[in-house]
């Protein structure tokens, strides 16, 4: 075994440990300490991954040394190693982008209990990328939702608490759903690891038996996780969750949080009940239908939004219906490009959000496109991000949103005829939403007005500058270098089976 | 409509009816401790369900004891753990649900969620500090004048 293979347990561990040691720490070492074990899961995760594209295959980690059907495993292969570095990266450039943001919203004595969420939170994301086993993912679905409650209401007001709350309220709902089709997806397959869960499914499906229960277990899997990761109609609770929160929270809940949801989905899709399966029972026709939905409903309502903050919230439900839609064409090309598509949104919507704070901090500490106005003037890189940011929303070429764009395209073309015209036409009809109100975002925020609201003394934080350059180097990375990064998910799904 | 494994299945029924009554609670009711009440209930469910799953009659639990090594003599133990995993998951969310309602009814005098909801969009102005100063009172100062 190589040496490289204990990185993936390390990596949770690690994050796991850092929780414990951030609750003892002062606000600004717990900090420095976060980002330096974020950092190291940067480094552990890209070993990860040049080892799995360097030979070529998975490995499986085994918790304990008890063997399959006992034991708890963890699994790594170049998908789950490129995820793991995204979601890794992503992490960084939010918690250093958010830094003034961070001191500004949360009480100096309870900044350490951030960085606690923060680390918990981690593990939790890198748990789920890696388990091979379907319990251990529940448990960490449950941390992964309380450690994003306390995100965001670790900002201390009224509007965190309520929407703390209704997050909560939809993901407990969630969770049970996932809970009893866990339980009952074990009681008729008697397995909970996923490769043998797989096995018993293929047989269930060979016999003709369960046909039932195995249709119903699929169906609240797929409801649980689309209402946790915020699909449209399940969308309530969003645009307060993301409009109140501190910046790199908000951050972290639209490009982490729900991402890693979506991405247990696919693990259910392709390893645990297996693709043919699942198209068999029409879930991907389900999901499809809603992703479409919200792909225009979250651009409706974000055209009707005066504040920035509710606008990039919004348009985050249309970027899910976007990835629903490609995991709903039921191909590997579709599911190519949803991929594509977490990653790509990822850094684009975060890179939002971290750019917003230094245009709101410039305007008067107004979130309103009246106040906003002539903003990119007066914080020059915060506008350059928020620009690309919004671009890359678009589909404008060399960013990022254009490539998965793209991508979906071509999936849609491969398609079934039907499932074609309404996702071409769908998404040529959200490209010109999606267009209306960032287009208008990035005119108003470059309209020279509200030039009084220039404070001589004002510097931009440093901090933010640094992660906005990486950010748009990485949105113009992925934009640019699509090929390579599309290969490899899909080298990543051929083994994933 | 009814298979005959029905009665079989009589516990696994119950599960499910009460799953549903859980779930219901915890998505329609407008009261939080009934929600948090609701919640509870769908957990349960769940764990009756494991519960009735993971048991046979007449065997027993995996302990060796007079040398029975036989694999019928005994049940699977592992949905017992699953169990044990989900209570642990489930009280501590229930804690911080409670919390989090503390919080709330320290705030708006009410657990009415829409209530709530009201409220808090025609609270006082987020905190920061490059809104020129408004009125804006702190948390301990709130805190102090309920406790007068």
């Amino acid at each position: 075994m190589s040496f490289i293979e204990n990185m993936v347990p390390l990596s949770i561990i690690i994050c796991l440990a850092g929780g414990i040691v951030c609750s003892a720490l002062k606000g600004e070492s717990a900090r420095r300490l976060s980002i330096a074990i974020i950092f190291a899961n940067v480094i552990m995760n890209a070993l990860v991954l040049f080892y799995t594209l360097y030979t070529g295959s998975e490995f499986v980690y085994v918790m304990g040394k008890f063997p399959a059907p006992w034991g708890n495993e963890l699994r790594a292969g170049s998908l789950e190693g490129l995820i793991a570095l995204f979601f890794a990266v992503i992490m960084l450039l939010s918690v250093v982008g958010g830094i003034r943001g961070q001191d500004d919203d949360i009480e100096k004595d309870r900044l350490n209990l951030y960085f606690v969420m923060i680390n918990l939170m981690m593990s939790s994301l890198m748990a789920l990328v890696y388990t091979n086993d379907l319990f251990t993912a529940y448990v960490f679905v449950e941390i992964n939702t309380m450690t994003a409650c306390a995100l965001i209401m670790i900002r201390n007001n009224g509007h965190t608490l309520v929407a703390a709350t209704k997050y909560m309220i939809m993901s407990l709902l969630g969770s049970g759903l996932l809970l009893i089709g866990i339980s009952m997806l074990y009681t008729i397959t008697g397995h909970l690891l996923m490769p043998n869960i797989k096995a018993q499914v293929s047989i269930l499906m060979q016999m003709d038996e369960y046909a039932v229960p195995l249709t119903v277990v699929i169906g609240l899997m797929s409801i649980a996780l689309a209402i946790k990761s915020a699909l449209y109609p399940f969308h309530s609770w969003l645009p307060e969750a993301y409009g109140y929160a501190t910046a790199s929270s908000a951050a972290m809940l639209s490009s982490l949080i729900s991402k890693s949801y979506i991405f247990l989905l696919i693990k259910i899709f392709y390893r645990v009940i297996g693709m043919d399966v699942m198209v068999g029972h029409k879930i991907t026709n389900i999901l499809f239908i809603f992703g479409i939905i919200g792909m225009i409903m979250g651009s409706v309502t974000a055209i009707r939004q005066t504040d920035i903050r509710h606008l990039i919230a919004y348009s985050s439900i249309a970027q899910i219906g976007y990835i629903y839609m490609g995991i709903g064409l039921g191909s590997t090309a579709g599911m190519v490009a949803a991929i594509f598509h977490i990653m790509s949104h990822g850094a684009s919507k975060s890179m939002l959000f971290i750019a917003q704070r230094g245009l709101v901090e410039v305007s008067n500490g107004s979130k309103n496109f009246t106040d906003l106005k002539g903003s990119g003037i007066r914080n020059k890189l915060a506008g350059v991000a928020f620009t690309v940011g919004a671009f890359s929303m678009v589909g404008i070429p060399l960013l990022a949103g254009f490539t998965s764009k793209v991508y979906f395209a071509e999936a849609a073309i491969t398609a079934v005829r039907s499932k074609m015209w309404i996702a071409m036409i769908t998404l040529a009809v959200s490209t010109i939403l999606n267009a209306i109100y960032f287009i208008r975002a990035t005119i108003s925020i470059y309209t020279p007005r509200n030039m009084d609201y220039r404070d001589e003394d004002y510097r931009p934080s440093r901090a933010t500058g640094i992660a906005l350059v990486f950010y748009i180097f990485l949105n113009f990375f992925l934009g640019v270098m699509s090929y390579p990064i599309a290969h490899t998910i899909e080298a990543g799904l051929r083994v994933f089976e | 409509m009814f298979g005959p494994n029905l009665f079989h299945n009589i516990y696994s029924v119950a599960a499910v009816i009460l799953f549903s009554v859980g779930f219901t609670a915890l998505m329609l009711h407008r009261n939080m401790i009934k929600k948090i009440i609701g919640f509870n209930i769908m957990d349960t469910a769940v764990y009756l369900f494991l519960a009735s799953k993971g048991y046979i009659e007449g065997r027993k639990a995996p302990i060796i004891v007079d040398n029975v090594q036989r694999v019928e003599a005994y049940i699977n133990p592992l949905p017992a753990g699953l169990v044990l995993t989900g209570i642990v998951v489930s009280v501590s969310v229930t804690a911080l649900m409670l919390s989090i309602t503390i919080r709330l009814y320290n705030r708006y005098h009410t657990l009415d969620i829409d209530e709530i909801s009201l409220r808090a969009r025609k609270d006082t102005p987020v905190k920061n500090k490059y809104i020129k100063k408004t009125a804006r009172k702190t948390i301990e100062e709130v805190l102090k004048e309920e406790h007068l």
